[in-house]
């Protein structure tokens, strides 16, 4: 276990929140737990703070607001958003306001794990910010067919498969075997990791 | 002869003529006097008569005028005589009037009686009857006229009046867009106005002085005399003052709807109906579109509200899929945790015990979610009412199968015995339906085959038991074995996107009405989804 973190936990559920901390805490990490995204603004952050991890759907303040906020105060940790099941578009807007990574609930706890790890560390090796576009990934996307990549393309603004074949002039069944192949091709098993993908590849930019 | 005889002759003679003379003179003095006041007469009545007169000579001036006639025309008598008739007559009746008196010297007639204006000394022009004679002398010649000049200015007005009155309601009558037509009381066209034409073809010449029900079909033309006759003698109203829809026909023979009213009137004691009418086809037909327009929009409501329905039944499944998350990341989390403990080597199970407790109360958290779901598909708010199973199955196509023919899809549906009721709410039968019809569709055009079109089959009919079997079948891959027996199980789906909640659904809300349903398939020929609805009957009294 690569040393411990300091991770801010902003979570309006109180079992989630709990459990959470108690899995990390488990890990060997330090946790601070938080009920929403306002009391999380309002408190003084540690100095410390490795990584923050950001329920999405919260009452009051959800959780782009919160990214938000802290893209306007130019605070630059490392965020990982985690997300309903299906939460495609939200996910890509938070990754799109700086979130270095997300996870669907229910995630494995192993990954919630790793993704915090890879954060925190990516932290300390990056100093400038912006995420780091992958060349793996780029080359992954590059491999795409150009009826692949405008699936790929719509998937990143959260487009239902419908819209992207009424966009495209496609009917639905096709758009759906492009998805098929196109996440066969990039070696991921659902939307969230061709999305993740996408990111790190530098696709839906701007 | 002696001298005294010549003398005495002569006296006689001179005393014959003196007396004579005398004789003569009181004959001529009472003569005179006769005339006197013959003509003492004559001058009262020229002067005191109520009405001008005036004797004009051949070149048309005067040579007597009474003091009316003055009175009338605003001149003096001196200024008068030193004019002409032409100065008084106003322009525009001078040729006439000269005319007349070229008549009345020629010996054409005896007497002219003409309407003219004159114009008065202020100005002021006014209407005239003016009735003159000639006055012939020894020889048979015209020598002079007498004139009887009466003012008609007030009558002229009130004609002028009653004209220009009348020139309106002829405009109004006219101008009218609905057809009016006056008839006697035996339906003898007295007038028709100009839309009758219009609106009949028949010009007005046509249509005067025959019986109205030319412009009546037959079968209602025949009657038409016999009305009128009875309420001759009846007084019966079944018509006048109240209107009602009618047939006309046209010169052509068509018919056409005609919205008629009729009024009743007397005049010298004559009886007088006036009709008004007004094709009403172009009406009917807007109200027929109108109709159809409202029926088209009822039907979209209906769409729209299941829509919504199943629009709201997607976010509800969303919005609970999610909150179902909460609870199972707390449960994978605690439990998680351990895991970690065991595996770290820890047995102190009070350690472990809270972890597990409070795995258990998310899960029973979890339950409650799914507990609330339940509560809103079985209760679903509508209320049951008795409906024709083919409509329901039309509204349901009509949802959705929007796509399918553009996409290749043929739909066969079944003719259904209009006849054939279900108690339902139709919504939740009208998604079991459109659930199905989608699922069919779906599965034909994700697994086409060759050389078969796709074919959706529709149909309801009685089954045994007073029930209605609704089937949905389809030529497509059909349902593969493995799941055919979980088909109906929550989360069960083929759909790489599927939540699965489409057939469990189904099921769902043809059990709650007292309904079963089934599927048979064949993998490869397709498959057929089959549920029974209880009959409706519906209650003779």
């Amino acid at each position: 276990m690569p040393g411990d973190f300091l991770i801010a936990l902003v979570d309006d559920d109180d079992a989630v929140r709990t459990s959470t901390a108690g899995l990390l805490r488990h890990a060997g990490h330090r946790v601070q737990s938080y009920t929403g995204g306002a009391e999380f603004l309002a408190s003084d952050l540690p100095e410390d703070l490795d990584c923050i991890l950001l329920d999405m759907r919260m009452p009051g303040m959800d959780g782009l607001s919160v990214m938000r906020a802290l893209r306007e105060r130019g605070d630059d940790r490392p965020v990982l958003v985690l997300t309903g099941h299906g939460d495609v578009p939200m996910a890509v807007e938070a990754m799109r306001l700086g979130a270095l990574d997300f996870l669907e609930k229910p995630y494995p706890p192993k990954e919630l794990v790793e993704a915090i790890e890879r954060a925190c560390t990516l932290r300390t090796a990056a100093a400038e910010g912006g995420p780091a576009v992958n060349r793996h990934a780029v080359q992954k996307v590059a491999a795409l067919s150009e009826r692949e990549r405008l699936v790929l393309l719509g998937m990143l603004k959260g487009q239902p498969n419908k819209i992207i074949a009424w966009e495209a002039g496609l009917s639905v069944r096709t758009v759906e075997t492009y998805r098929a192949q196109m996440l066969a091709k990039l070696g991921v098993r659902g939307t969230a990791q061709a999305v993740k993908l996408a990111i790190a590849a530098g696709l839906g930019e701007g | 002869m002696s001298s005294s005889a010549l003398i005495l002759a002569g006296l006689a003679g001179a005393l014959v003529v003196l007396l004579a003379g005398a004789f003569l003179r009181g004959r001529f003095r009472a003569k005179s006097a006769l005339v006197a006041e013959s003509d003492r007469r004559f001058q009262a009545t020229f002067e005191q008569a109520a009405v001008g007169m005036a004797h004009l000579d051949r070149d048309g001036r005067w040579t007597r005028i009474n003091a009316r006639f003055c009175g009338l025309i605003g001149y003096s008598r001196e200024e008068l005589m030193a004019m002409t008739i032409d100065d008084i007559i106003h322009p525009l009746d001078r040729e006439g009037d000269r005319a007349l008196r070229r008549d009345l010297l020629a010996g054409e007639v005896e007497m002219t009686a003409a309407e003219k204006r004159y114009v008065r000394k202020d100005g002021r022009v006014i209407w005239v009857h003016v009735t003159r004679s000639a006055v012939r002398d020894a020889a048979g010649r015209p020598d002079f006229f007498i004139s009887v000049v009466e003012e008609i200015t007030p009558r002229k007005e009130a004609e002028a009046r009653l004209v220009s009155g009348e020139a309106q309601y002829r405009a109004i009558f006219d101008s009218a867009v609905e057809a009016i037509a006056v008839i006697d009381a035996d339906g003898i066209v007295q007038s028709v106005n100009r839309s009758v034409e219009r609106v009949f073809g028949y010009g007005a010449e046509e249509l005067v002085g025959r019986n109205i029900k030319l412009l009546m079909p037959e079968a209602i033309a025949r009657d038409h005399d016999a009305y009128l006759a009875r309420y001759r003698r009846t007084g019966e109203k079944a018509i006048i003052g109240i209107g009602r829809e009618v047939i006309g026909q046209r010169r052509d023979g068509s018919h056409f709807p005609l919205d008629l009213s009729v009024a009743e009137w007397e005049r010298d004691g004559e009886r007088f109906f006036t009709g008004v009418m007004r094709d009403v086809s172009a009406r009917q037909q807007a109200e027929a579109a109108l109709r159809a327009s409202e029926d088209n929009l009822r039907g979209l409501q209906n769409e729209f509200a299941h829509l919504a329905r199943v629009n709201d039944l997607g976010e509800m499944a969303a919005a609970i899929a999610h909150e179902i998350n909460q609870p199972l990341t707390a449960i994978v989390n605690f439990l998680n945790t351990g895991l970690y403990m065991t595996a770290d080597g820890t047995t102190d199970a009070r350690a472990l015990e809270p972890l597990m407790q409070q795995a258990s109360d998310q899960a029973l958290r979890a339950g409650e979610i799914v507990r609330r779901l339940r509560e809103f598909i079985g209760q679903g708010g509508g209320e049951r009412r008795p409906e024709a199973a083919g409509r329901l199955i039309d509204s349901a196509m009509a949802l959705a199968l929007l796509d399918a023919r553009s996409n290749g899809v043929t739909v066969e549906r079944a003719a259904v015995p209009e006849e054939l009721l279900v108690a339902v709410d139709a919504i939740q039968i009208q998604q079991v339906l459109a659930n199905l019809m989608r699922n069919a569709v779906d599965a034909m055009l994700g697994a086409p085959r060759e050389g078969e079109v796709p074919t959706l089959r529709i149909s309801a009919a009685p089954a045994s038991g007073d029930r209605v079997a609704f089937a949905v079948a389809d030529n497509g891959p059909g349902i593969p074995d493995e799941i055919a027996d979980r088909l109906f199980d929550p989360f069960v789906t083929t759909k790489a996107n599927g939540m699965g909640m489409g057939l469990s659904l189904c099921r769902r809300l043809v059990e709650a009405h007292d309904g079963s349903i089934a599927v048979e398939s064949v993998p490869g020929r397709g498959a057929s989804f089959t549920f029974y609805l209880p009959l409706y009957r519906p209650v003779l009294h």
